[in-house]
């Protein structure tokens, strides 16, 4: 089976990527400025109750003894306990996952169903005023912060018409048709910045191809224009279509966390800031874990489909 | 003269567009003016409360109305200008500190040094920027100058890139291998003199399209009460404030989320233009 | 001219490989051996992948040297010490192809030419300047030049800036490789004249690489030939060009355009392309292209001989070619 054999391959050559990558989690830990115990525990923390933390973290052990159990642990799904709640942190960013998984996937949706299209017709009447207009608007649409871009939409549609609920979302297990309504707002407001992206960069990767010789010769035998831009053009950005797709996840995973914090969403993002206001450093570390495990495992997917896509690569 | 200026002038009518480019200009240029002549411009200190006027609508006294401790909101965003983009000039010129020696060094050296340091950028790419930053800002202490760290150490990768391939690119010059001839050698009499010149060029636009990203970044973790720390005023953390009193004063939010996006725009598209006039092939 | 004297500078079975890939190498240079005569001219010609520039990068370092040894005055240059280092590096100067990307589009041309005297801190830096300006005079730059960058050159311009950095270290030997191959053939002319004007000026040695017979004819005192990485024929510009050995040579000589078509024989076209490097043909390199080759051609590998006094070549068939005794004598 070609499939899981390009799979395997991409998978594998993503692994010393992911270790770095705990690498870089782990000696966050390192970043607390003075002792991690004292900054966890507070000032007024009993030295008994500091010897338990150090005993906790692993404190007393060496350096890489360290980084093996604690990746280790993450490893079997294991990501400590916080220090806040006591609770796992494997429940917590469980708990919280699903909303930022959904915000990220409908927010693609928006930013692919909007950019593509939008790409496509400006490469297609490349240096017409609708063109400029377009290339225009997406440099300016990549310039908005999308957490500010929220904040209009709400004083537009919830405080103004009243169409969607305001900030501070319903949660899934109440009622999820009505959490899945107070997420249009918030993909909108992550997804039209990146169709703004998707859009400058399609244009870019369509205008090449539709100048190539191939294209030519393919309107010298009479192909319909529409058949050209929609069929082979479009076809051929398929490889750069998969790069910008894959930076854009990246992108909308780092824009959620803010976006969250505007609806007042309880997704990974919310879990991050809550943890920063309590110090609670290894739910911070959980979520930069997570964030660089879905990135990569995009990256997975990406490299995946370039290889399926493109006979050169194998 | 005209020989030079024409060839100029149709491309800028035919990109982005004369009007584009003209505003990106002077909304950089209104930036800086607004930087250096905040405290002539601004009527009140940008610290200065008055409860007994807060969450004022625009007036003549006020332009911009008060914020929920009856500061004025027009004072705090003079100020909060400059605060935002030495914000974001401080983030830029780490990531270029960090990235252009360990991109050249990637692209000189070749070899085992390329290997690790590209591993090294992989890594930190595969962490959404702004998730890092916070990661990164909140264990060493939300404060902007930590904060601007955090954002330098998550931009250094795309200077790194481009660093490594542009020293890859001129590696192989005549010159470079002339200079190499008669001796040259070392950071001195290489790297200074004929690497570093010869890929600055791309760099520079590099950092326009950065200062950018690095504005957007100091709002975000502004908004988040990451980075600039009360009761100093940054272009997020007034959005951040007023956002606490949306209903009460909408207006309040226009105005910081304006000037952010006005500046970005303006930072794109002179980093646009200035790629399209170094662009050989334009010849 | 004397030539009893140790030579200046000589290779000694000078190999050059590549590594590509993971196993194969590439031999650019295979085994030349060469020795340069102070104050000759001595010209290097070939076919484009011949070897004939990789032989002027490992002489001034910049290809690696995987086999033998450069010498320069009867020393291995890669163990000399610091200052004999410096010396030679001083003293022998190349002057590469391209004018137009041999010199840094970023600096001046004052900060090019006197580069190689702040390189090796030769002189004092009060003296330098003068130098560089100095050296643009002689090549025929005004002191107007200093202050401009390269895209304000002409590609003549820009080649005798290049000429003019090679003698700021006072060399005794200039090595120009296809020094006036990206030129039209007016300035080519004026280079070619400018150059042996500074050689009578500065009495330089010179080893003068191109692909064009007709060039180095015109200025070589000493021809030697090479194919694919090997010196095929080796001898006295008029010797060699009256009394061509090497059938490589013979078919480089034919396709001259001659002043008097009715002086010479037919035109040898060769077939094909001259063979890749990387897998180089079973006994004499050429024989794939030769048109006397034999069956023995494609086992034995020839070698270099002396055939005539001062004249060698590396072919197998040269009795039956020319009916020459040869001598067996390697050179």
């Amino acid at each position: 089976m070609k499939f899981f054999k390009v799979a395997g391959l991409s998978l594998a050559s993503a692994i010393p990527t992911l270790l770095l990558a705990t690498f870089i989690v782990f000696f966050l830990q390192r970043l607390i400025p003075g002792d991690p115990a004292v900054a966890i525990a507070g000032d007024y923390a009993t030295p008994e109750n500091l010897a338990r933390i150090r005993a906790d973290l692993g404190l007393d052990q060496p350096l890489f003894a360290q980084y093996l159990t604690w990746a280790g642990n993450a490893f079997t799904g294991d990501l400590g306990t916080s220090f806040q709640s006591g609770e796992s942190i494997s429940a917590l960013v469980l708990d919280r996952l699903p909303i930022t998984l959904i915000l990220t996937t409908m927010a693609l949706l928006v930013s692919i169903l909007i950019g593509l299209p939008a790409g496509v017709l400006a490469a297609q009447k490349v240096d017409t005023s609708f063109d400029r207009f377009l290339t225009t608007g997406a440099t300016f649409g990549i310039a908005i912060p999308n957490f500010w871009l929220g904040m209009m939409l709400i004083i537009v549609f919830s405080l103004g018409l009243g169409w969607f609920p305001g900030p501070g979302g319903v949660r899934f297990a109440d009622d999820p048709g009505q959490a899945m309504f107070g997420l249009v707002l918030p993909a909108l407001a992550l997804g039209l910045v990146g169709a703004a992206e998707i859009c400058r960069q399609v244009r870019s990767a369509m205008v090449e191809n539709l100048s190539t010789d191939y294209v030519r010769t393919h309107r010298a035998k009479g192909l319909s224009n529409r058949s050209i831009v929609w069929k082979h053009a479009l076809k051929n950005s398929s490889l750069p279509f998969a790069t910008i797709v894959g930076l854009q996840v990246s992108r909308l995973i780092g824009g959620a966390v803010v976006v969250e914090a505007v609806f007042g969403l309880s997704g990974i993002g919310s879990l991050a800031v809550e943890a920063t206001n309590q110090r609670d450093y290894g739910v911070i570390q959980a979520v930069v874990l997570i964030a660089a495990v879905l990135v990569l495992a995009t990256n997975v997917i990406v490299d995946i489909s370039y290889r399926l896509l493109d006979p050169r690569i194998s | 003269m005209t020989a030079l200026a024409t060839p100029v002038r149709t491309t800028v009518k035919r990109r982005a567009g004369r009007f584009a480019i003209w505003t990106s200009y002077a909304v950089l240029g209104a930036v800086v003016l607004v930087m250096v002549f905040a405290d002539v411009l601004s009527p009140y200190a940008p610290t200065k409360q008055d409860l007994d006027s807060i969450l004022l609508p625009m007036s003549g006294a006020h332009p911009l109305g008060t914020d929920d401790l009856g500061r004025d909101v027009l004072s705090r965003m003079l100020h909060g200008t400059r605060v935002s983009v030495l914000a974001a000039g401080l983030a830029v010129s780490i990531a270029v500190a960090l990235g252009l020696p360990l991109g050249v060094a990637a692209g000189w050296v070749g070899g085992v040094v390329d290997v690790v340091i590209m591993r090294i950028v992989d890594a930190v790419m595969s962490f959404p920027a702004i998730v890092l930053a916070i990661g990164i800002t909140a264990t060493m202490g939300p404060n902007v100058t930590n904060a601007m760290v955090a954002v330098g150490i998550v931009l250094a990768p795309a200077i790194i890139r481009l660093a490594r391939a542009q020293t890859m690119a001129i590696r192989s010059e005549t010159y470079i291998e002339a200079a190499r001839s008669f001796g040259a050698r070392g950071l001195r009499r290489m790297i200074i003199p004929h690497v570093l010149p010869n890929i600055i060029q791309p760099v520079l636009v590099q950092v326009a399209v950065l200062m950018g990203f690095a504005l957007i970044a100091e709002a975000s973790l502004s908004f988040l009460q990451l980075g600039v720390q009360p009761p100093t005023a940054s272009w997020g953390s007034v959005l951040s404030r007023s956002y606490t009193f949306l209903d009460q004063a909408p207006v309040q939010i226009f105005i910081p989320g304006i000037a952010i996006a006005a500046t970005v725009f303006a930072f794109n598209i002179i980093g646009d233009e200035v790629q399209r006039l170094l662009d050989p092939k334009r010849k | 001219m004397t030539t009893s004297k140790e030579p200046l500078l000589s290779l000694d079975r000078l190999s050059v490989r590549y590594p590509v890939g993971r196993r194969k190498t590439l031999t650019a240079v295979d085994g030349v051996s060469l020795s340069v005569r102070e104050g000759e001219t001595l010209g290097l010609i070939g076919e484009s992948g011949s070897g004939k520039s990789t032989v002027a990068r490992a002489i001034v370092g910049l290809a690696p040297v995987s086999g033998g040894t450069v010498r320069w005055e009867g020393k291995d240059v890669s163990s000399l010490g610091r200052r004999e280092r410096r010396d030679f590096v001083e003293s022998v100067q190349m002057i590469f192809q391209d004018p137009h990307s041999a010199l840094d589009p970023r600096r001046t041309i004052l900060q090019s030419v006197r580069e190689p005297m702040d390189t090796m801190g030769r002189r004092k830096k009060s003296e330098r300047r003068d130098v560089a300006v100095k050296a643009l005079e002689d090549v025929g730059l005004s002191a107007q030049m200093l202050d401009r960058y390269p895209h304000q050159l002409s590609g003549g311009q820009k080649q005798r800036a290049n000429i003019a950095r090679a003698l700021v270290t006072d060399p005794r030997v200039l090595i120009c490789d296809e020094s006036v191959a990206a030129l039209d053939v007016a300035l080519q002319a004026e280079i070619l004249n400018l150059l042996q004007d500074l050689k009578d000026e500065y009495e330089l040695t010179v080893i003068f690489i191109s692909h064009d017979l007709s060039v180095v004819s015109h200025l070589a005192d000493r021809i030697s030939v090479m194919y694919l990485g090997r010196i095929v024929e080796l001898g006295g510009t008029e010797d060699l060009m009256d009394h061509t050995l090497h059938p490589y040579s013979e078919a480089l000589l034919s396709a001259q355009p001659l002043v008097d078509p009715a002086s010479r024989g037919e035109r040898i076209i060769l077939r094909g392309d001259i063979p890749s490097p990387l897998s180089p043909p079973p006994g004499c390199r050429f024989n794939t292209r030769c048109p006397h080759a034999v069956a023995s051609c494609r086992e034995s590998d020839p070698q270099l001989l002396t055939i005539t006094p001062g004249h060698s070549a590396a072919c197998l068939r040269i009795d039956e070619l020319h009916g020459l005794g040869v001598r067996e004598v390697p050179t």
